[in-house]
């Protein structure tokens, strides 16, 4: 062992600077390995943890309290389903409150911070006030990180066009906390709740938390059977209907982006390990070659292969152990700054806990593959025979076919010996394409991601596959909707309004699941439909894809809905968030063959190019005081959406291009570097005979160039037409079947370029240490 | 007509950071037409005084004229451009190109100086043919032949250009009697057709092949002879030679 340890120190020794280059990658791929499983299963495991620590309800129902008697109450307390279940109080109001540097109207449901709680509790997070003022509120996390709001500032809801006055004293977390789906859950002390709750007395709810209950969709539907008719006089549309969410929806949609982000951060840092093992190989072919008659010198006192072979494990496994533990720490370091900009999309405080023992299978794993590659290319040591290896090494030169023969060659001599040595070191050459065409693969994919989220939205946007409307009004379904609708969409700002609602339903071997529902989803202007066609007819459905994997139905099979079981026909399958991740896309006449009374009353209105949502919606406000209970500013909304998801896939995008860029400077010093090492000998002869500096460094960057113009147009063409395959599989945990995110070919062509002539500016770097090859060093060495 | 000449040449090294002079103001000519052989002990300074001729090395004091061109201040490039031109060399170890045919590693050497690509193949060929090798043998890689050959095909790379003057250092050390042997024959041709040889050499055999005997110890240029053009067996060169050696103390 001791003589193992000795030979792999002096192997170290030998070549420091190769050594230094590899321990770089070990390490960035040890931290990039250890920051993408840490969140993956870290995140995943805090959801689950905190889901439980705060005894979260498998299903939500808000019902407004005009609908609520004790026959809902009875109704659970009967249910052979539920297990728990718990009442406490709410308000649900439509909002609006700064946000950054503009204001913001949002769904709120506003909470009794002193009511006590066994289900679905909620908790602080970071500091919080410890005087607590009368005006006090506790708001999500997402205000703090994202909406500028800091502890102590002062906070003003405008509620019905009443303002209410608060002071920050804290920001809270709980799993249901959800803007897309149910608004944000704000807590005011008992006192201010009671004031709150007297002054809006319209607005109050019961929020019931149930454990236990298969179907919601069937429960809305009998609660509503059972509910009371709403006042005359009391606001409708949300406040007329009971609303109601699960724990799987809200797992999906808060989990979703840190699942993708973490595959991502992995798949990238699998090719970084792969590089580096292709480098291992390399550099311990090199290694024999140059060093066979070190070799033969070693059997012949008595080494045998497979202690000179353990050497060399010895040493790879060292610096595969000794970075990869390195690289711990940096993943740490960097964790944090992850897990902020994930809080931003999810909402939640994830601070990443020491995982000792993802740490350690990482290394281990790292380890093993190391020693397993180091080994399988080490062992053809045994082939080499004392007597060979010491006269020389003609096992490893063998040379056998003299490409491009100079005799017949028309090229210029700098490009003939250029494409003789890539012809003959063809193994080099191909591993050099493989590391480029992976690395330009990384790269390229990083920057069309960086481009989608960061410099044109518009596809991106569509991911979500939320209907990209300018503006919402939601009307009153008892007014008559139809005129409403043939109104505004005669409006001059307006070149379409239409209805497209939401509706719970219950699918067979699924559960409850929203429903897309419009009378025409031919004008519908954001795809959803990745594949087959939209429903057209009463008895056809599109259904998400996520839902055509779980029940194994697919485009002309037949599923059923509702809870009498109506039939439908699968017409498409859809993917986006817009009614969550298990969705189905049904005709309003579909929908009412669920539920007959279904009204729409949801308008999704398109603005002609350069008018002013905001300033729509102030109007619209007006015009429909009394018919409408929202209206929306879909664009601030969707830029409010869609820039979470944006920033982690911009900041993800840029941290891949910077490290792949990393990593073909590294690679290629590390390659070029020991290339001009290891032919040190035919440079020299070269000079001696003649070739200037110059032509040599053309000679040996021209041959480098083949492959690595190959190899990147490889990889970057690979990248461009397999980005939304790969988009779509990472992204399936947030519903995305089918992605159609821009491939700007110039872009690509561009980065291409950029990573060629990088090369070719780091290859002429290194060749430049030709000049430093003496021919007169040839003879006397 | 003085080939190359040298002026208070001096080439000094740096070992352990102990000053080594290695050459000492050496003041020499070298004639064209010559077979000049250098020789001397182990360490006298008989390569690093080749090298420094012929502009593989650049001298650390004094100046080196090639027909009356000075040679000793040109960049490194500028040298290689020179050695291209004018010089051929023959080393020990042949250093041919393991990667290329033979045919290719005279090539190689040929296409730098010359455009007509034909001419050069033609001339590569012929000097192939002359030296004993086969076509066969022309398309063989450097480690495929024997030691002998490839130092045969070593030459033709040399005077592939037909440089003024060939420098070869210990061309016979590496080889058996019979392939040295061929080979000094080889350089001895070249030089009875008017080129120029400077050999270093501590063979007594190879030796007699050179007109013109430097004789160098520690750095300096102990003492000359002229034996004359080179004639096979001739007992009374061969007899000089030793009377000369012993008298510089070999």
């Amino acid at each position: 062992m001791k003589k193992l340890v000795l030979l792999a120190k002096a192997n170290v020794r030998k070549a420091k600077g190769q050594t230094a280059i590899l321990v770089m990658l070990f390490l960035i791929a040890s931290m990039m390995l250890n920051i993408g499983i840490i969140t993956l299963a870290g995140f995943g495991s805090f959801f689950e943890r905190t889901t439980e620590e705060l005894n979260t309800s498998d299903v939500y129902f808000i019902v407004p309290e005009a609908l609520f008697n004790p026959d809902i109450e009875q109704y659970f307390q009967n249910h052979s389903e539920v297990t728990e279940f718990q009442i406490n109080e709410g308000l649900q109001v439509a909002a609006t409150f700064d946000w950054r540097d503009d204001s913001l109207t949002n769904g709120m449901s506003i909470q009794n911070k002193d009511e006590v709680r066994n289900l679905s509790q909620w908790m602080y997070v970071g500091e919080r006030l410890s005087d607590v003022p009368d005006n006090a509120i506790y708001l999500p996390y997402t205000f703090d990180l994202v909406g500028g709001h800091e502890l102590g500032d002062e906070l003003t809801l405008t509620i019905d066009d009443e303002d209410f006055v608060f002071t920050v004293a804290g920001f809270t977390e709980n799993i249901y906390q959800d803007r897309m789906l149910l608004g944000d859950t704000v807590f005011v002390p008992a006192q201010g709740f009671q004031e709150l709750s007297d002054e809006l007395a319209e607005y109050r709810t019961s929020l019931i938390f149930a454990n236990g209950l298969e179907n919601y969709a069937k429960a809305v539907t009998e609660l509503m059977e059972l509910a009371d008719s709403p006042s005359a006089d009391s606001p409708e549309g949300l406040m007329s209907t009971i609303r109601a969410t699960d724990l799987n929806a809200s797992t999906e949609a808060r989990t979703g982006m840190p699942v993708m982000t973490s595959t991502m951060v992995i798949i990238f840092t699998v090719v970084i390990v792969a590089v580096c093992l292709l480098v291992i190989r390399f550099r311990i072919a090199n290694s024999i070659e140059e060093d066979v008659q070190k070799i033969g010198s070693l059997q012949s006192v008595g080494y045998t292969s497979r202690q000179i072979t353990l050497s060399f494990v010895a040493q790879y496994g060292l610096i595969a152990l000794l970075a990869g533990l390195a690289g711990i720490l940096p993943a740490y370091l960097m964790l944090p700054s992850l897990s902020d900009v994930l809080a931003q999309q999810s909402g939640l405080s994830w601070r990443p806990d020491l995982e000792p023992v993802i740490n350690l299978v990482i290394l281990a794993a790292l380890v093993f593959v190391v020693i397993a590659a180091t080994f399988l290319t080490a062992w053809k040591v045994r082939k080499v025979s004392p007597v060979q290896a010491l006269r020389g090494g003609l096992t490893t030169h063998s040379f056998k076919r003299n490409y491009v023969p100079l005799e017949r060659s028309r090229l210029p001599l700098t490009l003939a010996l250029s494409s003789k040595s890539v012809l003959q070191k063809m193994r080099q050459s191909v591993m050099l394409l493989i590391i480029l065409a992976a690395t330009s693969f990384t790269a390229v994919f990083a920057v069309i991601l960086f481009y989608n989220s960061a410099v044109d939205l518009s596809a991106f946007e569509q991911v979500p596959g939320i209907e990209r409307s300018n503006a919402l009004i939601v009307f009153d379904p008892a007014e008559d909707t139809d005129r409403l609708m043939s109104e505004v969409a005669a409006h001059e700002d307006v070149w379409m309004a239409q209805y497209m609602d939401i509706e719970w339903v219950h699918v067979e071997d699924i559960g409850t699941v929203g429903a897309i529902t419009m009378t025409d989803f031919s004008t519908k202007v954001t795809n959803n439909i990745y594949e087959g066609v939209p429903p057209r007819y009463d008895n056809e459905v599109a259904i998400a894809g996520a839902i055509s994997n779980m029940v194994d139905l697919g485009i002309g099979d037949e599923i059923r809905i509702g809870s009498d079981e109506e039939p439908f026909l699968i017409t498409g399958l859809s993917q986006g968030m817009q009614a969550g991740v298990l969705s189905v896309s049904l005709t309003q006449d579909g929908a009412r063959r669920i539920s007959p009374d279904f009204t729409q009353s949801q308008l999704m209105v398109y603005l002609n190019d350069g008018i002013d949502a905001a300033e729509f919606v102030l109007e619209m406000e007006e015009v429909y005081y009394d018919e409408a209970f929202i209206v929306g500013d879909m664009d601030e909304a969707f830029a409010e959406g869609v820039s979470g998801f944006a920033s982690i896939f911009s900041m993800v995008g840029i941290a891949i291009v910077a490290i792949a860029g990393f990593v073909i400077v590294l690679v290629l010093y590390f390659v070029l570097g020991s290339t001009v090492i290891r032919q040190r000998r035919e440079l020299g002869i070269q000079k001696a005979i003649g070739y200037t500096t110059m032509s040599l460094m053309n000679q040996m960057s021209i041959g480098f160039t083949l492959p690595i113009i190959l190899g990147t147009a490889a990889g970057s063409v690979l990248a461009a037409l397999n980005f939304n395959t790969l988009m779509a599989a990472g992204g399936a945990a947030t519903g995305l079947m089918r992605s159609e995110m821009l491939i700007n070919p110039a872009l690509v062509a561009f980065t291409a370029l950029g990573m060629i002539v990088l090369s070719y500016l780091i290859s002429l770097l290194i060749t430049w240490r030709i000049r430093k090859v003496s021919a007169y060093a040839l003879v006397t060495e | 007509m003085t080939l190359i000449k040298t002026s208070k040449l001096s080439k000094s090294f740096s070992s352990g950071g102990a000053q080594q002079h290695i050459l000492k103001n050496l003041d020499l000519e070298i004639y064209e037409g010559d077979f000049t052989v250098i020789m001397g002990p182990s360490g006298a300074g008989k390569s690093t005084l080749l090298y420094a001729l012929s502009g593989m090395d650049k001298p650390t004091l004094g100046s080196i004229q090639f027909l009356g061109q000075e040679i000793s201040k040109l960049s490194n490039d500028k040298l290689a451009v020179f050695r291209r031109e004018h010089c051929g060399f023959v080393f020990q170890q042949m250093f041919l190109l393991d990667n290329m045919s033979i045919i290719d590693n005279v090539l190689a050497a040929g296409y730098l100086v010359s455009a007509d690509r034909k001419a050069i193949v033609d001339r590569a060929k012929k000097l192939l043919t002359q030296v004993g090798l086969s076509e066969q043998e022309w398309r063989k890689f450097p480690t495929q032949l024997s030691g002998g050959e490839a130092q045969r095909a070593a030459i033709v790379r040399a005077l592939i250009n037909h440089p003024k003057v060939v420098f070869a250092d210990e061309p016979t050390g590496a080889l058996n009697l019979a392939s040295g042997k061929a080979v000094l024959d080889i350089l001895t041709q070249t030089n009875q057709n008017g080129q120029s040889v400077i050999m270093v050499t501590h063979d007594l055999r190879s030796a007699r092949r050179g007109n013109r005997i430097l004789y160098i110890s520690d750095g300096v240029i102990r003492g000359t002879c002229d034996l004359g053009h080179y004639v096979s067996g001739s007992k009374e060169r061969h007899d000089k030679l030793i009377t000369f050696l012993e008298e510089m103390g070999w």
